[in-house]
């Protein structure tokens, strides 16, 4: 929900490593980043910063990396992929390598898919060979 | 055994008793003095300012301290307040250590303790600030590490953990235990 992006971001890991030249913190082993309703876990997480702000990048890779959060509906929303890119500045998160985005009852899957965290949209691409799949299942009453 | 080796014999027990509880007693004495001598400084400094260059040449880092005393037979140096000023390599702003105490050994080695402050001087320098009790800092490699835990304020996150090493010349950090990292909220 919007009100995460208010919320500072915890990084939990058990170890750390920095490159301290070109500004670029590691997580490793057991990363989970959490801000408000918002987690995701993977193996390695880093986080790039910019030159001269403090708007900061977001890079989590696993096996895959996922990612879960809680929109302002009520319902979850999860994605993952071998790679999330998570971008607080722009409110982005681009999601890659196996990407699988699923809410509810839908599924959405291709190599790539960017999710804005504000509009709540996204957009699924995919290389030559792959193809995006889209299933949306209806919304039957009965289901619980 | 008449009488005159009676008294003979007891006269040479009591020599031997006397001489044994005076010799017992001095080496008591002696001991305690040769303790005395070590724990009495070589040379004491106050107000001690001094910049420590490398074989090429080069400012190696420079220490201020309110007080120094140096024991030459136990190889070590204890300060006061110490203020460390370490320059390394191709860096061109010094990080700054600074604690309550320190003790430095003929190795280079320098021990720090109490209210411990690693402090960098380059304004855009990813970590600013590390507190913690007690560190390790090798004069020789620029290799700073603590295996107490310690919190590491940098641009917009603090990070806690323990089992720190920096490398100051490769400027490379890890935490071999790190337990959470916050990041403020970006201002955007």
């Amino acid at each position: 929900a919007k009100a995460d992006f208010e919320q500072r971001i915890k990084i939990d890991s058990d170890r750390q490593a920095a490159d301290l030249k070109n500004k670029i913190a590691s997580y490793l082993d057991n990363v989970k980043i959490t801000q408000g309703s918002l987690v995701i876990n993977a193996d390695i997480v880093q986080v790039f910063g910019e030159k001269d702000s403090d708007v900061k990048t977001y890079l989590a890779k696993g096996n895959p990396a996922t990612f879960e959060q809680l929109l302002d509906d009520g319902k979850k929303i999860n994605l993952q992929a071998d790679e999330i890119k998570y971008e607080p500045g722009k409110n982005m998160i681009t999601i890659s390598g196996h990407a699988l985005l699923r809410q509810q009852d839908s599924q959405v899957s291709g190599s790539r898919i960017t999710y804005n965290t504000l509009t709540e949209q996204l957009s699924a691409e995919s290389d030559k060979n792959e193809r995006v799949t889209t299933i949306l299942e209806p919304e039957s009453k009965d289901k619980n | 055994m008449n009488r005159l080796s009676v008294w003979a014999l007891i006269f040479f027990l009591l020599s031997v008793l006397v001489y044994g509880v005076a010799e017992w007693r001095s080496s008591l004495v002696e001991q305690t003095d040769a303790i005395d001598s070590e724990l009495i400084p070589d040379f004491i400094a106050e107000a001690l300012k001094s910049d420590i260059y490398d074989v090429s040449g080069k400012l190696s880092h420079k220490i201020d301290a309110q007080r120094m005393e140096h024991y030459a037979s136990l190889e070590f140096t204890h300060f006061e307040f110490p203020n460390y000023t370490l320059y390394p390599k191709n860096e061109s702003s010094p990080w700054k250590v600074s604690a309550n105490e320190a003790t430095l050994y003929n190795n280079n080695r320098v021990m720090l303790e109490n209210r411990v402050r690693l402090l960098a001087t380059a304004p855009e320098s990813l970590v600013k600030e590390i507190h913690c009790k007690y560190l390790e800092l090798d004069l020789n490699t620029n290799i700073i590490s603590s295996d107490q835990t310690v919190v590491i304020k940098g641009k917009g996150f603090t990070m806690h953990g323990s089992g720190l090493i920096i490398d100051l010349n490769t400027k490379q950090m890890t935490l071999t235990e790190h337990v959470q990292t916050i990041y403020e909220k970006s201002s955007r």
